[in-house]
């Protein structure tokens, strides 16, 4: 890569990368640069590649081609008069040289979107880094797979505390939607409206780094047992080392024996909240039916549309227990601040420097994806600074 | 048996000889008393703050073990460990049926308004008694309800992990208060207490920081450390007019105050109208605890409440009136009786 230009992985279509050169953009008094250190690959990222979405959160598509990847911490290389003031999620100066992780989500503070839900991805536009804004338009930097991503004046950057690593951080988007999650749940966890539920019992359904994003963000707000139910073996295994209480490979059990050694595993009261962090509708019904009556069930995962739909009983999992169901997108602005705050506090009793397991250079793009597709992982990152 | 009986206000409490309680009605659990901590609420009692009808066994805050059962109780056996809500509602009239039921307009109080745990026997209905966990301390039972009237709070209070609250008064409901937070992790806890002693306890049970407001004004240092946002919780322990309007003034935008300490009925608090409509300040009344027993009791059982912090005397009987003496004076935390 020369100074002029930055390299980026592009996809045109499902399945269709490649490496690109772009020009080096300028930079106006609004917007800013910055050098991308690390980015993760997020289930979306995968699901686009493999041609499973139909369409992501209020049906906006895919604006092929772009530079994927939203799971991002960088360091400011150029940042604008205004931008610099403007850009802080919690307000301070931003200068070149400081670490950030940005807001995916853009909002264009204009729409009723944007106005009637405040700091949430609302914004009807649905511009997001990463797949909801295309490479096709100058400057071109939309996505966290490059060595470089331009930020749009309306981006907020959430700063990276100095004792986070560089390591760690990259998984702050990802943590933050735990931390949405859990915090839409916070006082259904602690305790339910009939008061029958303090230092709630939780299942998360999966065990990739969503699910385990949900673990850290629920052991986080005093979750009493927390029981993980995923696939495959190297995933549930490798989540034992976060501190829950049971993990259990699906793909080894009849739905029954699962059910069994859930509620074994809760003591035989069932959850007062499940997490759904699958991707995959099919597991709802199983996911509601751990719950106690009153539970409430988050469907974090199934992010992107993909067709897929599901078959419940509505009366025997919803209605006849009072269940609840909530759906979670994405995450907050501030819980992006949060997040790295969690990294910050929990580093003692988390083992945060646990989550990335892979990191690939951008030339082995097909690799990194692979790895990430095999699921023989837990994150996998792309080092734009590494060398093949 | 002994008792710990309450003559009236002025004629003060006494170690007694008493009768033995019987099993009462169908539904009766006669429960040999193993701990009853000593609440600010006896205190005011005693001191007539809080309506009683002595004479009066005193004692609310109790775990012991089932001795007798009447012939229709199933929940409960001889021999369980329990620990019991003595708030006996009476699940019929509007504040009940619409599930205030700490607020029932025909409360019998145990312990307050009839006979109550410092004793070595004492009766309740079946439907106030909880089984626990046989593996808890007697000391850790008898927290049940005081950390059942924290949940409460708790829950009126709405807090969110990413808050800052500010609870005044580290005794042991401020303090109850603090492990409550800490476990909940929220971003950040303050703990005001005239006494080192208290805010080094609240320091090691989890507060950020401890404000002596004998040295500094709380409200200015909470506005100084939230970089002038305020707190987003307040909790009031301690019942004073004064400490009520420190709360009110120590949070921010869309602040919430949990008022939960005993005041004079005749105190007044001094309020700034326009602030609190200006930052849309909810104040909230916290009183005993509705349907805080089962989320105290699986708190406790989860070892999410350091008991050895907070209690810091178990005496015998005899000695009650030391213990007594010991909570009016400020130098314990919290006393437990036992009385068997």
């Amino acid at each position: 890569m020369t100074s002029s230009t930055v390299r980026a992985a592009v996809m045109d279509a499902p399945g269709a990368m490649r490496l690109q050169e772009f020009p080096d953009p300028e930079v106006p008094a609004d917007a800013a640069l910055l050098d991308v250190t690390l980015c993760g690959i997020c289930g979306t990222d995968k699901h686009i590649y493999k041609d499973e979405v139909k369409a992501h959160p209020f049906g906006v598509p895919t604006k092929f081609p772009i530079i994927p990847g939203h799971e991002i911490v960088g360091t400011i290389g150029k940042i604008g008069s205004k931008a610099a003031k403007r850009m802080s999620l919690t307000g301070e100066a931003l200068s070149p040289g400081d670490r950030v992780v940005p807001v995916v989500d853009l909002r264009c503070e204009e729409c009723v979107g944007c106005k009637m839900h405040p700091g949430w991805p609302s914004c009807e536009r649905g511009e997001t880094y990463g797949w909801g804004i295309s490479s096709r338009d100058p400057p071109h930097l939309f996505g966290g797979f490059a060595g470089k991503m331009y930020l749009l004046p309306q981006t907020k950057l959430a700063k990276v505390p100095d004792a986070v690593p560089d390591g760690v951080a990259v998984f702050a988007e990802v943590l933050a939607v735990g931390y949405t999650s859990v915090a839409r749940m916070f006082h259904s966890l602690q305790l339910a409206g009939d008061g029958s539920s303090y230092a709630g019992d939780v299942v998360v359904q999966g065990s990739g780094p969503l699910a385990l994003a949900h673990v850290i963000a629920a052991k986080a707000a005093g979750a009493h047992r927390i029981v993980v139910v995923g696939m495959p073996e190297y995933r549930t295994e490798y989540l034992r080392q976060f501190g829950v209480d049971l993990s259990i490979n699906a793909a080894t059990m009849t739905r029954e024996e699962r059910s069994e050694a859930v509620m074994h595993g809760l003591q035989g009261g069932g959850a007062d909240v499940v997490f759904e962090c699958t991707g995959d509708p099919s597991v709802v019904e199983e996911g509601l039916s751990y719950l106690k009556p009153f539970g409430y069930y988050l469907v974090a995962g199934i992010y992107s549309d993909n067709g897929k739909t599901t078959t419940l009983n509505v009366q025997k999992f919803v209605s006849g227990r009072y269940a609840t169901i909530v759906g979670n997108g994405g995450q907050t602005e501030i819980s992006y601040a949060q997040a790295l705050r969690m990294m910050e506090s929990m580093a003692g009793t988390v083992p945060f420097d646990k989550v990335v397991t892979h990191r690939f250079p951008l030339e082995r793009h097909a690799e990194a994806m692979q790895a990430a597709i095999s699921e023989q992982s837990m994150k996998v990152v792309f080092e734009p600074a590494l060398t093949v | 048996m002994r008792a710990v009986v309450f003559s009236g206000v002025g004629k003060g409490i006494s170690v007694d000889e008493v009768g033995t309680p019987k099993v009462e009605g169908d539904h009766g659990v006669l429960i040999r008393v193993r701990e009853c901590g000593i609440c600010g609420s006896d205190l005011a009692i005693m001191e007539g703050r809080h309506p009683s009808k002595p004479p009066v066994i005193l004692g609310h805050e109790l775990s012991g073990e089932v001795a007798q059962v009447g012939t229709a109780v199933t929940g409960v056996a001889v021999g369980d460990h329990v620990v019991v809500d003595p708030n006996v509602s009476c699940g019929l009239c509007q504040n009940c049926r619409i599930g205030r039921r700490n607020m029932c307009l025909n409360m019998i109080e145990l312990g307050i308004t009839r006979n109550g745990a410092f004793a070595e026997m004492m009766v309740a209905p079946e439907q106030f008694v909880y089984k626990v966990d046989p593996r808890l301390s007697w000391k850790e039972g008898a927290l049940v309800e005081p950390l059942a009237c924290v949940v409460h709070g708790f829950e009126k209070s709405r807090v969110k992990p990413d808050e800052t609250v500010v609870v005044y008064g580290a005794g042991p409901m401020g303090l109850l208060w603090v492990s409550l937070l800490k476990r909940a992790g929220v971003r950040k806890i303050f703990s005001v207490d005239l006494a080192e002693k208290r805010r080094v306890v609240a320091g090691r049970l989890g507060a950020d920081l401890t404000i002596d407001p004998a040295v500094e004004d709380p409200v200015a240092r909470v506005e100084r450390e939230t970089g002038g946002m305020g707190a987003d919780v307040a909790v009031e322990m301690i019942g004073r007019a004064e400490t009520v309007e420190s709360a009110v003034r120590s949070v921010g935008a869309g602040g919430r105050v949990v008022i939960m300490g005993v005041a004079r009925k005749e105190a007044r608090a001094q309020l700034g109208p326009f602030d609190m409509m200006a930052r849309e300040v909810e104040v909230l009344g916290s009183n005993a605890n509705s349907t805080g027993f089962i989320p105290a009791i699986r708190l406790i059982e989860a070892g999410a409440i350091p008991s050895g912090e907070i209690v810091s005397h178990e005496l015998e009987i005899a000695d009650a009136l030391k213990g007594f003496e010991l909570c009016r004076t400020g130098q314990a935390m919290k006393v437990m009786i036992r009385p068997s």
